[in-house]
């Protein structure tokens, strides 16, 4: 927001709007009202919010996925137009972590420049009303109109509950609704809901009127909420066993952690098995286009910039589109089978050992796909100290952005074979390295909370969702989302860098008389020759060594540039993929240095400018690069030095 | 062709180079205030 708008008062309400005078309500269909969807986490705002406004944010099957708010519009049939808002979830408006209090202060209208909602969309799980009805009966404190959407409505209805829909309307005195918020249902009756409450005379009052409750209103509250409960809510029929079962196994001690550790397994075999024939199909569709380069145009700088810069650059990162895309479609689907809950509370033991707080496994989790969800998915947590370890740990779990590095050095160095029958060999390296990267963020978090921050573990509580059949509209939709978010890498950041490496590789151009090849004369060589005495007892080379600097902007673009720096470079080794390129240049301890390095290493401005962004100062980002650079360099110095011992 | 190669290749690199410095230097603040401006002028 511009200091501009900051100055300027906030917008009157649509009561205000529609009846400045305090006349009675008439509709008025181009004024624009302003929706707030408020619920407990995991009760389905962002997906009711997705049906109203046909956004496309992200989805699970697990609480604290939304941590901001977010916008949209809609605009009904008849012209009425309404501004919605998508806001973290909170079980009350007594705020304790970060992201409660934008929810908060959302609703209360206490956000810089933002009145307060026209309209309280509170939403509930059908299946799950105890908790909902006390957050409906805090909202009502507020003062605004008010519509209840209970949500999920057709498994409360499989599952045989039994909700008296007039009388809970009459008991909380607000209009209740029913919807299906991932099959669109009950959207248009929850709009004319809105309209109604919109136009009725709640609507005319514009203050906004809470207090925190003390104990005895809270318990007062509580009793309320039960009361109504047990008058509206009958116990269903059918109750879901099926969950209770799956529990039983998926969450034991010993068969929980096992089928945890054997699908994680089997998620990275399909990465390495499923994905090679279409990854053998991009490579050929680039090959194909580098020919027809070569047709097209005559020799000169424009036909290098192309074939050696943009396609063997740009076209090395895009072949691994498939590996990702099989990834992100393994951790989608168990996301919305209800899964990943489960996999946190199997793992809180080991997070609570390591110092972390049970709350950070979503961060974490979220950091598989980028460390700047995962930083900022850290709002969840309420504690200061436990926040920051989680953004300090977080940049370790492996992001989407390493896949390129490591599929390819294990693809140029470890030999595709089966082991022990069943498994490949490059399925358990690329397993090996996630692994690490647990690992090394729960050794961080352990040494940073058990020496520098010293303090009692928080407990966790968190509400275990019942298992769904993943919604195929849904998987899909975030498969495609993951596929857009790569290839618009590789559209814009990649692609601008790759022009720039072809510039610095080939330009100088070679003294008369030069021996060797161009590229050692060229801006490029000349840097990755500076920087190769700090990266020699790293075993890095000098195009090693280019390949890290634009790196920084984002990790997969270290593989474009290995493909553009050795296709300028030229000669007979570097003909073919560029894993076999790789194979020629680099000894297997320098590789495996390499792999070590990418565990570790800072390689990534945006996760540094988001970490300023959420702790508000550069200290952070500071010690974040200092201490993650050092372990990068102590790890690849050790890999090196070991596997050369080892007579790698 | 093969005089306006270099032409096109430098101007891309030019391009290039101002979109990384305009995407990673510039404050995302600086880039917000640049946009209201030109949209206001409009």
């Amino acid at each position: 927001m511009s200091a501009e708008a900051a100055l300027e008062p906030p917008p009157p309400s649509l009561a205000d709007r529609l009846n400045p005078e305090g006349a009675p309500a008439q509709p008025l269909p181009i004024a624009v009202a302003r929706l707030a969807l408020i619920g407990a986490p995991n009760c389905g705002k962002t997906a009711l919010f997705n049906a109203l406004t046909g956004a496309r944010q992200k989805v699970a099957n697990y609480a604290g996925v939304t941590v901001e708010r977010k916008e949209g519009a809609i605009t009904a049939a008849d012209g009425w137009r309404a501004r919605v808002l998508d806001l973290p979830g909170t079980y009350s408006l007594r705020a304790r972590s970060p992201d409660e209090v934008v929810t908060r202060d959302a609703v209360l209208g206490r956000l810089q420049g933002e009145a307060p909602p026209d309209v309280l969309v509170c939403i509930a799980d059908a299946t799950n009303l105890k908790g909902a009805l006390r957050l409906v009966l805090e909202l009502k404190q507020v003062g605004r109109p008010m519509v209840l959407a209970l949500n999920m409505f057709d498994i409360a209805e499989r599952q045989g509950w039994r909700i008296d829909l007039e009388g809970l309307s009459r008991e909380l005195g607000v209009p209740v609704v029913t919807t299906v918020a991932t099959r669109k249902r009950g959207v248009d009756a929850l709009l004319a809901a809105v309209q109604g409450v919109a136009r009725g005379p709640a609507a005319r009052s514009s203050e906004v009127v809470w207090r925190e409750p003390g104990p005895v209103e809270l318990r007062t509250a509580h009793r309320e909420a039960e009361r109504i409960r047990k008058a509206c809510v009958a116990l269903p029929a059918r109750p879901d066993t099926l969950t209770g079962k799956l529990d039983s196994v998926l969450l034991h001690p010993v068969f929980g952690s096992v089928i945890l550790l054997g699908l994680l397994f089997l998620m990275f075999q399909a990465v390495f098995t499923w994905a090679q024939p279409l990854m053998d199909l991009i490579k050929a569709g680039f090959d194909h286009l580098g020919v027809l380069v070569g047709q097209t145009f005559p020799p000169g700088l424009l036909r290098s910039l192309i074939s050696e810069g943009v396609i063997s650059g740009v076209g090395s990162v895009l072949v691994f589109l498939p590996q990702i895309l099989i990834l992100f479609l393994f951790i989608i689907v168990l996301e919305d089978l209800g899964y990943m809950a489960r996999a946190a509370f199997l793992m809180d033991r080991v997070m609570g050992g390591a110092g972390l707080h049970g709350r950070a496994f979503i961060p974490l989790l979220s950091s598989f796909a980028c460390a700047i969800p995962g930083v900022m998915g850290a709002r969840v947590i309420d504690n200061k100290r436990d926040r920051l370890t989680t953004i300090l740990v977080a940049p370790l779990m492996t992001c989407s952005a390493r896949i390129p590095v490591y599929t390819l050095i294990i693809s140029a160095f470890i030999p595709n074979r089966t082991v022990w029958g069943v498994a490949s060999l490059q399925g358990l390296v690329m397993f090996g390295l996630y692994a690490a990267g647990i690992v090394s963020a729960l050794s961080v978090g352990f040494v940073i909370r058990k020496l520098f921050w010293r303090g009692a573990a928080e407990p966790f509580l968190m509400e275990l969702p019942a298992y769904k059949l993943p919604d195929p509209k849904n998987v899909l939709m975030g498969v495609w989302t993951r596929a857009k978010i790569f290839l618009t890498r590789a559209g814009t950041v990649i692609l601008a860098m790759m022009v720039l490496i072809w510039f610095l590789s080939s330009t100088p151009s070679a003294p008369p008389g030069a021996l060797g090849p161009a590229i050692n004369y060229s801006f490029a060589g000349l840097l990755g020759h500076a920087m190769e005495p700090l990266l020699a007892p790293i075993g890095f080379t000098w195009q090693m060594a280019v390949a890290l600097v634009p790196a920084m902007a984002a990790r997969e673009v270290a593989v474009a540039a290995l493909g553009t720096v050795y296709a300028v470079q030229g000669g007979e080794d570097a003909v073919g993929p560029l894993a076999g390129v790789l194979h020629a240049h680099w000894s297997m301890a320098s590789a495996l240095a390499m792999l070590a390095w990418f565990i570790f290493a800072p390689q990534c401005a945006s996760t540094l400018g988001v970490v300023k962004r959420e702790t508000n100062s550069w200290k952070w980002p500071a010690i974040m690069f200092a201490y993650m650079t050092a372990l990068a360099y102590a790890a690849a110095f050790l890999t090196f030095h070991i596997a050369r011992a080892a007579g790698a | 062709m093969s005089a306006v190669q270099p032409v096109i290749a430098y101007a891309l690199v030019a391009f290039a180079a101002a979109w990384v410095a305009w995407s990673m230097f510039v404050p995302s603040k600086v880039k917000a205030r640049l946009r209201g401006r030109v949209k206001l002028k409009r």
